[in-house]
């Protein structure tokens, strides 16, 4: 360590939200060029206290001082200026922009990265592979190359080498040495002692909000850090409530629940045990250890790979939770929120599964319900003075809520999983004695508790997950603390960073990047190339229809038209251009808003303002005076746009809603500047539109909108503008967190739309010499059908412009097919809607074929 | 510690806020309020309109409104939305007039009742099964179903279409010359979708699915089944709409009902359903509906220009939606 003043001191920290308390007295002292380890429980107060470091939460007390200057951040950008940056489980990328879009996004020059991208072992990710392809491991080396790259006095990684092969966390650990060396400082936040002990020059261990106390990591230290994650909990349930406790024998072999040989990609491996009728087992492991699968699996939430599970010796097939239920197994999640209804009434929430099944979508038994909801409220002792909406209730009384909810539908097992996080003391007895009462009662209670002093107290017996296998089982008069601390992080049993390691198949593909796809079975390099090309193909088509489907599609129908009408000429290659341009420019307008994760139902009615606006005025105008008319009309439909964003940005009413009257607005208004058809204008002006340039073929409206294109939308896309509306559109808040203004870059959305509407009515004025107040009507649905077509989704921050302009002119060309056909037109309004609803079934079908996969 | 004057400025800011609290909770008495709010500004404005002729007028005009956002509410309440029902109204209302000289009224009911039957059955296909957003969805089953009808009705240009009696009843005849008979149509539509919402294990879950899809499933509700009857119903309920507005005008005029779909989904709106579902109703949608109809008619008082009546009536539902969604945050 060079330098002795304290690079950081925290001093008696506190936080609490709400009636939990998350930091009581939270210290910490960090020198310059020292790596420091932050041990503890789950539910120590590791994440806040980093929170608060890094600006995210204000502290409620006590002080942190940098360089002997006490500061308080209020944003994570301040605590980054002040040289403070971490690395959360969570990486702030977004996943439909590539790897070198989003270091663009959070202005960090590619170069400097790429230099971090190799210390750690990733030089062969392609800054041009999308976020979303890349296996997530992988996306938190980025990120930490991306907190490198701002030169950090202090980085904080938060369990950053998880999800890692040993090779890559070793080279993560070079790193962080060759950092220390330049005299910075690195705070490590780690489940794994051996990692901690081959890295780390001090740790400092939370327990409970409180730092209880300082280690000098060497060798042999690992049994002080146990010791000092254990002690004594005053709070803790008294010995005399845990009194030896009789089980219920089972009747003779058929077990409540049987699980053997469960596995689940890499996160389960062959996991096998036996849960008795009136048994509490308790599961213990750490963050991230197979756990949440285990219990996903035997609930039904998700269908395991292998292996099987028995209810009383009858094996279950689980496509779905309520196949789960049937068989008596229920789950009480982690994440209470998951499971209740926010905006529901407690009664409401309480009673949901007694009406899951068609049989009881009928009229509902009142009193019945009535009766079985206010034992199980009873029974619970909910606080039900905030009755009418669930989210107004205490994190502890809607996890009583979830539970209640079995009560009342009846079960055989319950499968709690960490039912206590983040509840207070109180209401944690009153869950613990009620799983006792109800094994006693001969339920079987499954626990998976992070509180691992409370296993012993309330379970009979316990098995340790670690790397995604059992690592040991004890009865309860066997799991203090130590021991499990010490199963629950692989201590005894194999080396921290062992499982993973072990399940690492030498791959015979070149570099990490193969070697991480190859252990999370992703397709991301395949090494069996024949049959995967194929795959690979049909990926791509699905993923940019744009791409092959849009030219193909108009392809398709440029031939067809030609074959139905050999004499297709000049003239009819004008018309085409003429009757596209408009909902060409709509459809663009409406692909920027769909881009950016919005819609813009305002469209249509924008167009026909424009139109009209040049119509009036331009009546009498000479050919200067109209285009300088013509600019002016371009700036109002900006305008319009800005007050559509402002009105959807502002009014937080959804903009569904707020385009849907604005559009009815804008019409009014276009109403009022014309009437009836009419107006005209300068023939020169005209001929923009329906003239030609260069060759007959060439009509002046294609040139209109290629110029268009070109000069509006390719700036924009090429440009940071537009990297921040892919952006906000693909991931708000991974773009928030990279230092994007989402509301600015909606707000630039609707203005291009607005603009591009302009255009549109321009356009219109141009090719038919008039203007009429309802000619947008079709334009804003049928522009939207572009897009979809096109291969835009709606979700955002995917697809471009060009496939809803081509898809455009392929929805003109069919009206125009059908009558050279002598088809009656109006099948065009079929057609069109057949093409929509078949593009986006199959686009539907698509997502879930690829989500079974 | 605090004065006088401040425990009753606090005292009032609490009676202030209480009151909101109160309205919110109770935002049906807020929007018949409104209601009568838009009725005395009618009076206002042409003393003397307000009788039971004009009752029963707006009564009449906001049945098949009524009617098509009961289907609508029952949709949204799941977080969807369904912009094909004008399409399916007209369709369902056009095949029953053009098939009713041939099969008979009642089959010719029915053949109009299958149209809704099939659109929905599609739109649940795509929505509940394949996971397609609602919004998509049915503007392609709209645009399907409107076509395909318009094509229809040229074919058809030839034979005769009629509106049967019974369907022109119900859409302009009055009962002792005052209540509009849709009412009898609409009063017991109205019952089953209130009591379906609010009694049945079936409307439970629509709030429960808009409220939190993941939650049911976890709760073992298996959800592509309830948003797929939900679909179909909205699309019935479309039909029956179009019949009553076909009795209205007892002609087959395709292009009455286009203008019903904004309104169907502002009346829910207004009427205090969320847009991303899980809380509202259907009562609030038929005040909702009532509060267009009058305002319609205010409009049309006012002898306003067209387009002023259009920017009114657009920026009305604005301020109303923008107030509820304040109101209920």
């Amino acid at each position: 360590m060079n330098g002795s003043a304290p690079l950081l001191e925290v001093r008696d920290v506190a936080k609490r939200f709400g009636a939990v308390i998350a930091l009581k007295s939270a210290t910490l002292t960090l020198v310059r060029g020292e790596i420091h380890a932050l041990m503890g429980a789950n539910g120590a107060g590791k994440s806040t206290l980093v929170k608060i470091l890094t600006g995210v939460h204000p502290a409620d007390a006590g002080t942190i001082t940098i360089n002997g200057a006490t500061r308080v951040f209020r944003s994570p950008a301040e605590a980054r200026r002040a040289g403070i940056v971490s690395v959360y489980q969570d990486p702030a990328l977004v996943p439909d922009l590539t790897i070198g879009q989003n270091m663009r996004l959070a202005d960090v020059p590619l170069a400097e990265v790429r230099s971090s991208f190799s210390d750690l072992g990733i030089e062969d990710l392609d800054p041009n592979a999308l976020v979303r392809d890349i296996p997530y491991p992988v996306l938190r080396l980025v990120d930490l190359a991306r907190a490198l790259s701002s030169n950090p006095t202090l980085l904080v990684l938060d369990e950053i080498t998880a999800a890692l092969p040993a090779n890559l966390a070793e080279r993560v650990f070079t790193v962080m040495r060759s950092w220390r060396g330049r005299g910075n400082s690195v705070i490590f936040i780690s489940h794994r002692m051996a990692e901690v002990g081959a890295l780390c020059d001090r740790t400092t261990v939370l327990r409970d909000g409180v730092s209880v106390g300082v280690t000098e990591t060497a060798r042999g230290s690992e049994e002080r850090i146990v010791s000092l994650m254990l002690g004594v909990d005053p709070t803790k349930l008294s010995p005399s409530e845990s009194a030896q406790r009789h089980i219920r024998g089972g009747d003779g072999s058929r077990a409540a629940l049987e699980v053997r040989d469960l596995c689940y990609g890499h996160m389960l491996k062959n996991v096998s045990f036996s849960l008795q009728a009136g048994e509490i087992l308790g599961v213990a492991a750490l963050e991230g250890q197979g756990q949440q699968e285990l219990f996903d699996c035997i609930a039904g939430v998700t269908r395991n790979d292998g292996g099987e599970i028995a209810v009383h010796g009858q094996k279950l097939k689980l496509n779905h939770p309520g196949d789960a239920i049937a068989a008596g197994l229920v789950l009480v999640p982690a994440n209470r929120l998951q499971a209740l209804l926010p905006q529901r009434s407690i009664h409401e929430n309480v009673a949901l599964p007694l009406v899951r099944n068609p049989s009881n979508w009928g009229l509902i038994n009142a009193g019945t319900e009535r009766h079985r909801v206010s034992n199980a409220v009873k029974r619970l002792q909910i606080d039900t003075r905030a009755e009418s909406q669930l989210r107004r209730l205490s994190g502890g009384n809607q996890q009583k809520v979830v539970i209640a909810r079995w009560i009342a539908t009846g079960f055989q097992t319950l499968l709690c999983f960490d039912p206590t996080r983040g509840i207070d003391i109180g209401t944690k007895h009153q869950i613990y004695r009620l799983l006792r009462e109800m094994a006693d009662a001969g339920s079987s209670v499954l626990l998976f508790t992070s509180e691992l002093p409370e296993i012993a107290l309330v379970c009979d017996r316990t098995i340790v997950v670690f790397g995604g296998e059992i690592v040991a089982e004890m009865p309860a008069s066997e799991a203090d603390e130590e021991t499990l601390l010490r199963a629950a992080h692989g201590l005894e049993i194999a080396p921290a960073m062992g499982a993973v390691q072990r399940a690492t198949v030498r791959s015979s593909g070149t570099g990490a990047i193969a070697e991480l796809a190859n252990n999370f079975s992703l397709s991301v390099q395949a090494p069996n190339q024949s049959s995967e090309l194929i795959d690979k193909i049909w990926d791509a088509v699905v993923r940019y229809p744009a791409l092959f489907g849009m030219p193909v599609l108009f392809l398709v129908f440029m031939m067809a038209t030609v074959a139905i009408h050999p004499r297709f000429d000049s003239f009819d290659a004008q018309s085409l251009a003429m009757a596209a341009l408009p909902l060409a420019c709509a459809a663009a307008a409406q692909a920027i808003v769909v881009i950016s994760g919005g819609i813009d139902l305002s469209i249509g009615s924008v167009i026909a303002v424009a139109n009209v606006l040049a119509a009036r005025s331009m009546n009498e105008a000479s050919f200067g005076e109209a285009l300088w008319l013509a600019l002016a009309i371009l700036v109002a439909g900006a305008a319009i746009g800005a007050v559509n964003g402002l009105l959807v940005i502002v009014s937080r009413v959804p903009d569904v809603i707020v385009t849907l009257t604005t559009g009815f607005i804008w019409g009014g208004v276009a109403l009022l500047i014309l009437e009836k058809p009419g107006g005209g204008a300068p023939p020169e002006f005209g001929n923009l539109g329906t003239g030609t340039l260069i060759t007959e073929w060439l009509s002046n409206s294609l040139v209109v909108l290629v110029v268009a294109v070109a000069l509006v939308w390719i700036p924009v896309r090429m440009s940071r503008m537009g990297l921040r509306i892919y952006a906000t559109g693909s991931d708000k808040i991974a773009a928030f967190r990279s230092g994007v203004n989402v509301e600015l870059a909606r707000l630039m959305a609707y203005v291009l739309g607005g603009l591009f509407s302009a255009i549109g009515g321009l356009g219109l004025t141009m090719t038919t010499g008039i203007g009429s107040p309802h000619a947008g009507v079709l334009y804003t649905l049928s522009g939207l059908a572009a897009v979809v077509i096109g291969g835009v989704s709606l979700t955002g921050g995917r697809g471009g412009v060009v496939g809803p302009v081509i898809a455009a002119f392929v929805l003109t060309l069919i009206p125009a097919d059908l009558i050279f056909l002598n088809i009656d037109p109006n099948f065009g309004q079929v057609i069109q809607g057949t093409l929509i609803v078949l593009v986006v079934m199959a686009g539907g079908l698509a997502t879930i074929v690829r989500d079974r996969r | 510690m605090s004065g006088s004057s401040d425990a009753s400025t606090r005292s009032r800011r609490l009676e202030a806020r209480s009151l909101l609290f109160w309205f919110q909770r109770n935002t049906i008495v807020a929007l018949i309020l409104l209601l009568l709010l838009f009725i005395g500004v009618v009076e206002v404005i042409k003393p003397g309109t307000v009788n039971p002729v004009w009752l029963s007028n707006t009564l009449l005009f906001a049945a098949p409104l009524g009617i098509l956002a009961a289907g609508q509410t029952m949709v949204m309440l799941t977080g969807g939305i369904d912009l094909s029902v004008v399409s399916v109204a007209m369709g369902s209302a056009f095949l029953m007039t053009t098939t009713a000289l041939k099969f008979g009224n009642m089959s010719a009911v029915a053949i109009g009742l299958g149209l809704g039957l099939v659109v929905g059955a599609i739109n649940g296909l795509g929505i509940a099964l394949l996971g397609v957003q609602p919004l998509v969805m049915t503007l392609g089953t709209g645009l399907m179903t409107q076509g395909v009808i318009i094509v229809y009705s040229q074919r058809i240009l030839a034979s005769r279409s009629i509106v049967p009696d019974f369907i022109r009843a119900i859409g302009s005849d009055r009962l002792g010359g005052l209540i509009p008979l849709d009412l009898f149509l609409w009063l017991p539509i109205a019952a089953l979708v209130l009591i379906t919402l609010q009694q049945t294990g079936f409307g439970r879950l629509l709030y429960a699915i808009g409220d939190n899809r993941e939650g049911c499933r976890l709760a073992g509700v298996r959800v592509w089944r309830l948003l797929f009857i939900d679909y179909v119903i909205c699309a019935l309920l479309a039909s029956l709409a179009g019949f009553v507005l076909v009795g209205h005008t007892n002609s087959s005029d395709l292009s009455l009902a286009s203008t019903y779909l904004l309104p169907s989904i502002a009346a829910v709106i207004i009427g205090g359903t969320s847009i991303f579902g899980g809380s509202g109703g259907y009562s609030g949608t038929i005040i909702g509906a009532l509060i267009l109809t009058v305002l319609d008619g205010l409009l049309t008082l006012l002898d306003s220009p067209e387009p002023i009546k259009q920017i009114l009536y657009g920026a009305i539902i604005f301020v109303l939606a923008a107030a509820y969604s304040r109101l209920t945050t």
